[in-house]
């Protein structure tokens, strides 16, 4: 299994797990007709995505004809006004919500047509999500949690996997413990350590530091960074924050559901200006 | 999964109210279980009999052929046996000997003037002296009686009567001479025998028994050495399958016949009311998982965001749902056990048990109680689970609380559904009649009323959101407030009145029926009786002589006899049901019975009189001219033509039958009163020295098979009606509670933002008058369909709701819906206040 970049404070995790890397298993885009190899599609593809809310006179066009696609080993930061469609680019993107047309594909399958059931099993193998706040089963401690998604999947969690990739994210010493008694940061980073623990295609944060602290936020961030190091995962973040949307490699600006503007790589003073030209949504 | 829902007990809070539910059910579970059961194993005391190995009796079941099968009834008084069986089976050479037993009720006029009748359950009973040697009687002071006149009494009444040797009796009501006490009889045992049996001469014994060549059982005693299942092999080999042969406590049903009805009226009870009330702890329980389910959505969601499939978050609620019904099981099980018994003890206190029965507690209990619960849990959870599997992931990303906006068709169209189905129901019942199963149809009814107002509940709400609005407005912050929440989230709202409703509904509806019915009866027995004067004895009653010698007095216009009895006819099942039996003069000359068809002029052989609720279309569909089949209380079939239809007889009796056709097919000779019209007022007092006893009364007209029935059902009926009043009113609290409680963050978010803790007692006090109106207007609307459909039914009246009864459940209704918002309200901000200090 290729490891991950040298350096990584995840690349135990990908070792230790014995758990395949998705992307490692062969699928009909490995090789071409002549038997050369075909590059892998990117993790996560829109084409032409829209997405309506309501009907007729009350309807809200929340996603509006967006093609784009988000490669493996990017941070991708999309950032906009309030109400401009960001966290429904995000949960359409991610399956958590169904286009009203075009297709989304993650992992190089199509969405559309998927039954509630396959598609919740693909979520959980090929893709990691972090919410803005309570992300965490209240009821399960920290390690539980983490090891969440692979009990869902039936397979065993190994307590050294679940240690180690805690200890990673900084809660190593938390895992004991229920939710309620983490601070907001500590629980972002458990649910950072429970979106790595199947190595998905993707992973989807949602305002994943809109509740924290500078400091704090910057170690997310970090962990978010070094998570995209690998160049198989895509990690897509949504923000406001121009300091957090600085961090990434691309950052998309949306504006009444369509993407007006893409930056590589821009500085935190380059996203500020641009989000004061768009101003707020009408 | 199974360590997500392992992992759920460990922050319980949301579980509890479901839990507290279930508990409820397995309380009403073991209870009607042990009903169930008590009515199986209760056999009775073998007291009278207690030296005869064997009993041969007649068969005291009534099995009828009908459409749907086959039917079987106890009988409510012996079939007899020929008593010449005796010889052949004292001739077996197992037995020792072979005694006919034939007892007929008696009450005894004391020297000093005082009646004894002996009790409820041990009524004072004649018997041969002969029948003696069965309990055994042995004599303890005096001589046997050796001729007519002469008596000995058992030692318990002697010594209560203050009866010795030489002590002079009379038989009330009999014409008869004075009895002297020649002797007092001991079965070694302070038991009811000895305090209810009078000994006659055999020959006076046979006469006054009234069944000339009968018994009412045979009682054989064994020879040294002969055990009693071998003697019994014996007798069977002489009677075939043709009677009924009881040894060791079988023979405990043989001693007292009602045993068997007892036994059946409390597995019936068990039975039929038991699922009445489980169908509604079922409905309480899916809305209380329903509302748990509710308040942790976003947790549900949050597990479909993180993968896990629909199919496995139905699981884990189904499986947590088991395990709450196996842990709510097991506490239900002991208190339940607690609450039977000391039902069956007031049952044995009413006469609807033997004396001495005891509630069937056994371990057993204890499963059924945890396989029910777990059942239940997992039926009322379906909905629930499904609708949790089906939580949006987008969800997990939405902190909001509110409902979709508009209701969902398909809750919509059922609810609408229910409505025309409860419509149907109610017409149904209004030209069908309800009768004898009329509390059974009314829960049923009121059950579908109910599921339709469950339905419709978010609709509803948003309808009394609106009417309300205005009026809230008025309330300043709090109620605006209050009501945004309200209209946010309308079915929150509607699980929350829903158990208010449900609880004002079913306490009324029992309690009301109940009341009507008494009501009725009190007002048909006013109307009913025409008669001048009413006369009556302790115990059977009068001697037939006196309906003679009654009919003889100067200026006598109509003299007439009723005597109560028990009659079985199919209304459509097979069913005992009050009667009275006729004899004498012109019915309608002492009684106004409100005859809608044909004539009680003269009831003739052949002939009977039905009332009109048990002639309607859904009991036994009878109409004028119909020739239907009754039987008598010993099972004797009785084929007649119905000759008259009658409204008044609530309290008084359902069947009408001619003496003549019931003529040695009665416990007793006696007749149980006699009214008379015309005549001096006062003069039928001159015939008590012919007919010691006899007591005339102005106006009351009582049927005492009707009263002890309607005593019976009375009690029964408040046993229900407890078991409701207590499933409603914690149902009522525990949801209440949970809704509360998972107001916490929007009440919490609202002090932080700075109201008051007046300002927020106030929001929780609108929405609780919304509640308790919302709650109260569908109880009561439901609740009174279903009894004015009933009443209309049974009695053609209105219902009758006493004014302080009805006030005083609204005001227990508005107290339980306050007690279970604004106190728990109350100690949530306090706790908030102590956390943020």
């Amino acid at each position: 299994m290729p490891p991950a970049p040298a350096g990584s404070s995840l690349e135990h995790m990908q070792a230790t797990t014995g758990f395949p890397h998705a992307s490692n298993q062969a699928g009909p885009a490995g090789r071409d007709d002549r038997g050369r190899p075909v590059p892998a599609p990117d993790p996560v593809v829109l084409d032409s995505v829209s997405k309506r809310y309501g009907r007729r006179r009350h309807a809200v066009q929340a996603l509006s004809d967006v093609t784009v696609s988000f490669p493996g080993g990017t941070l991708t930061a999309v950032v906009g006004a309030s109400g401009s469609g960001k966290s429904t680019l995000l949960q359409c993107a991610a399956g958590l919500d169904t286009p009203t047309s075009g297709t989304v594909r993650i992992a190089g399958t199509d969405l559309s047509g998927l039954s509630r059931r396959r598609l919740s099993v693909l979520r959980r193998r090929r893709v990691g999500f972090v919410f803005q706040a309570l992300n965490l089963v209240p009821t399960l401690t920290v390690a539980e949690n983490i090891a969440l998604p692979l009990r869902l999947d039936g397979r065993p969690a190994r307590k050294d996997v679940v240690t180690r990739l805690g200890e990673a994210v900084g809660i190593g010493a938390q895992l004991g413990r229920l939710p309620h008694t983490l601070s907001g940061g500590q629980q972002q980073r458990a649910a950072i350590a429970r979106a790595l623990i199947t190595s998905p295609d993707v992973i989807f944060a949602d305002e994943p530091t809109a509740a924290l602290d500078l400091v704090t936020a910057d170690g997310i961030l970090g962990l978010l960074r070094e998570a995209a190091n690998d160049p198989r995962r895509a990690v897509v973040i949504v923000t406001h924050d121009p300091v957090a949307a600085s961090r990434a490699d691309r950052v998309l600006m949306l504006d009444a559901g369509q993407i007006v503007t893409e930056m590589t790589a821009p500085d935190a003073a380059a996203v500020a200006a641009v989000l004061q030209r768009q101003g707020p949504r009408r | 999964m199974m360590g997500v829902i392992a992992a759920s007990l460990r922050r319980p809070a949301p579980l509890i109210g479901s839990l507290v539910a279930l508990v409820l059910s397995a309380l009403i579970i073991v209870i009607a279980a042990s009903f169930i059961g008590t009515g199986s194993h209760a056999t009775g005391a073998v007291d009278r009999l207690a030296a005869a190995d064997v009993i041969v009796t007649g068969r005291q079941q009534l099995t009828v052929r009908a459409d749907g099968g086959p039917q079987t009834v106890p009988l409510p008084d012996y079939r007899r046996v020929p008593a010449a069986l005796a010889a052949r089976l004292g001739s077996l050479p197992g037995a020792r000997a072979a005694v006919p037993d034939a007892s007929f009720p008696v009450a005894l006029i004391l020297p000093g003037g005082r009646v004894v009748t002996g009790t409820a359950a041990a009524p004072l009973a004649g018997q041969s002296w002969t029948s003696a040697r069965l309990a055994p009687f042995r004599l303890i002071a005096g001589t046997p009686p050796a001729a007519p006149g002469q008596v000995v009494v058992g030692l318990q009444l002697a010594r209560q009567g203050g009866l010795r040797t030489g002590s002079v009796v009379r038989l009330a009501g009999a014409d008869r001479p004075a009895l002297r006490v020649t002797g007092v009889a001991s079965d070694g045992r302070a038991d009811a025998a000895s305090a209810s049996s009078v000994f006659f001469a055999p020959a006076q014994a046979a006469a006054l028994y009234g069944h000339p060549g009968q018994a009412d059982l045979i009682g054989v005693i064994a020879r040294n050495g002969t055990g009693s299942p071998a003697l019994a092999a014996e007798v069977r080999s002489v009677t075939g399958g043709q009677y009924t042969v009881a040894t060791g406590a079988a023979r405990g049903a043989a001693e007292d016949p009602a045993i068997a009805g007892d036994d059946a009226d409390i597995e019936g009870l068990g039975g039929s009311a038991g699922a009445d009330i489980i169908v509604i702890a079922l409905f309480v329980v899916a809305g209380t998982v329903a509302l748990s389910v509710s308040q942790r959505h976003r947790q549900f969601a949050l597990l479909r965001a993180v993968g896990a499939t629909p199919g496995q978050v139905r699981r884990a609620v189904l499986a947590e749902l088991a395990v709450l019904g196996v842990a709510g099981g097991a506490a239900g099980w002991l208190p339940g056990c607690w609450l039977a018994r000391r039902a069956v003890r007031g049952m044995v206190g009413h006469d609807l048990l033997p004396p001495g029965a005891a509630a069937w507690t056994s371990p057993w209990l204890l499963l059924i109680a945890v396989g029910s619960c777990v059942v239940i849990g997992a039926l009322s959870g379906l909905l629930a689970a499904r609708r949790a599997g089906r939580a949006a992931p987008a969800d997990a990303l939405r902190d909001s609380a509110a409902d979709r906006r508009w209701p969902h068709p398909v809750r919509t169209g059922l609810g609408l559904a229910g409505l025309g189905g409860s419509g149907a129901l109610v017409v149904a019942i209004t030209r069908g009649g309800a009768g004898t199963q009329e509390l059974g149809t009314a829960l049923s009814l009121l059950l579908a009323l109910m599921v339709t107002v469950a339905l419709l509940g978010p609709l509803l709400a948003a309808l009394a959101e609106l009417l309300l609005r205005l009026p809230a407005r008025a309330g300043g912050v709090a109620g605006r407030l209050a009501m945004a929440e309200v209209a946010s989230q309308p079915r929150r709202m509607a699980s929350a009145f829903l158990p208010v409703a449900l609880s004002l509904a079913f306490a009324g509806t029992v309690y009301f029926l109940d009341t009507t019915a008494g009501h009725t009866a009190d007002v048909q027995e006013r109307q009913r009786l025409t008669a001048a004067e009413v006369v009556t004895a302790p115990g059977p009653g009068v001697a037939p002589a006196a309906l003679a010698a009654i009919s003889r007095q100067p200026g006598a216009l109509d003299v007439v006899g009723l005597t109560p009895a028990q009659i079985t006819v199919t209304d459509p099942d097979l069913d005992t049901i009050a009667g009275e039996v006729v004899s004498g003069g012109s019915l309608p000359g002492v009684l106004d019975l409100h005859v809608t068809a044909g004539s009680l002029r003269r009831l003739a052989p052949g002939q009977i009189a039905l009332s009109a609720v048990e002639a309607s279309a859904g009991q036994m569909n009878a109409h004028l001219g119909s020739t239907i089949t009754a039987w008598l209380p010993d099972g004797a079939p009785y084929r007649a033509r119905v000759s008259a239809i009658f409204t008044r007889s609530f309290g008084f009796a359902d069947v009408l039958i001619p003496a003549s056709a019931a003529a040695g097919h009665l416990p007793s000779p006696a007749v149980g009163q006699i009214l008379a019209q015309g005549g001096p007022p006062g003069a039928l007092g001159g015939l008590r020295n012919r007919f010691p006893g006899l007591q005339v009364s102005g106006r009351q007209l009582v049927n005492a098979e009707d009263q002890q029935m309607q005593s019976q059902t009375d009690y029964l009926n408040k046993l229900i009606l407890a078991s409701i009043v207590l499933l409603a009113a914690i149902t009522v609290i525990n949801t209440l509670v949970m809704t509360t409680v998972g107001r916490r963050q929007a009440l919490l978010l609202l002090r932080r933002v700075g109201a008051t803790t007046g300002q927020l007692l106030g929001v929780t006090a609108w929405q609780s008058a919304l509640l308790a109106g919302t709650g109260i207007v569908l109880g009561v609307t439901a609740g009174g369909v279903t009894l004015s459909t009933m009443t209309r039914a049974i009695t053609g009246t209105w219902p009758y709701v006493p004014v302080t009864a009805g006030v005083a459940l609204i005001v227990a209704v508005i107290a339980l819906t306050l007690a279970g918002t604004l106190g728990p309200t109350v100690l949530l901000l306090r706790r908030s206040g102590a956390d943020q200090a």
